[in-house]
């Protein structure tokens, strides 16, 4: 059935990886969704209330207070990462008691996104200004942890 | 059984849900502190912005998936602000829920628009 000892191995470890005991992992955590510009088009300075803002994004998750009125912040956060356990064979090969040292062989890559959009009101509730603190995208992954911040 | 193998569901939840209901009891010029209190209990938070007292009531849910080597955890918040006149009357509310709409999901590729 198979023709070489490596089609064995590879149908092992893919079985292996199908049934959930395998050594790569990805993980994504996310803290509500981003906002694009055209969510945002009907916000207009001068003009736009507080209650239509609320209406249409939402209650913000923090205001804080500035001389001229207060500020809403609307976060946005969106984590990915991959790991890949080296040490993963070596335990079926070592003592029970010795299982958690082959782990320490593992290799991680995490990308972070984090946003926050804020919107200035004055006193009387209107907006005075809008705008993102960062303006980062999904992030993506490194092939490796050594290479260059893009 | 096999089949099952590697998936794992869970949620948690920080702070008790609020009750959309008891959120539209608070009338705007009539309610007071005190009735705000009787009926969403303490806040979790008080600011005072431009001289008005803000009650901000939160919470917070988390839905994670994992199957197989995939896994993703939604996190959504529910905030509530509730603003003061400087009688303690309530102003204006404020409230947004944004946990009803969250997800288990565990594919953790694409972009998060439309989720």
């Amino acid at each position: 059935m198979f023709a070489s000892r490596h089609e064995r191995a590879a149908t092992l470890l893919l079985a292996l990886v199908l049934i959930g005991c395998g050594p790569i992992n990805w993980t994504r955590v996310i803290l509500n969704h981003p906002f694009e510009a055209k969510d945002l088009a009907f916000i207009k300075p001068g003009e736009t209330r507080l209650d239509d803002v609320v209406r249409r994004l939402g209650a913000p998750n923090d205001l804080q207070e500035t001389p001229n009125g207060m500020i809403a912040e609307y976060y946005y956060y969106d984590s990915m990462r991959f790991d890949v356990d080296f040490g993963w064979p070596a335990g079926f090969f070592l003592p029970p008691g010795a299982s958690m040292a082959p782990h320490q062989a593992e290799f991680t890559n995490a990308g972070v996104a984090a946003d926050s959009f804020e919107v200035a009101f004055d006193k009387s509730g209107v907006v005075q200004y809008k705008g993102f603190s960062h303006t980062t995208s999904v992030p993506g992954l490194n092939n490796s942890p050594f290479s260059q911040v893009p | 059984m096999l089949g099952l193998e590697g998936c794992a569901f869970s949620r948690g939840d920080l702070g008790a849900p609020l009750d959309a209901s008891r959120v539209s009891d608070i009338k705007n010029g009539r309610t007071t502190e005190a009735q705000v209190i009787a009926l969403l209990g303490a806040p979790d938070r008080i600011q005072e912005i431009n001289k008005r007292q803000v009650f901000h009531y939160y919470r917070y849910a988390m839905k994670h998936g994992t199957v197989l080597v995939f896994s993703r955890v939604n996190i959504a918040s529910d905030d509530l602000y509730v603003f003061f006149d400087q009688n303690g009357v309530v102003e204006q509310v404020v409230y947004g829920n944004r946990t009803n709409n969250l997800k288990f999901q565990f594919w953790p590729f694409g972009h998060t628009e439309g989720d």
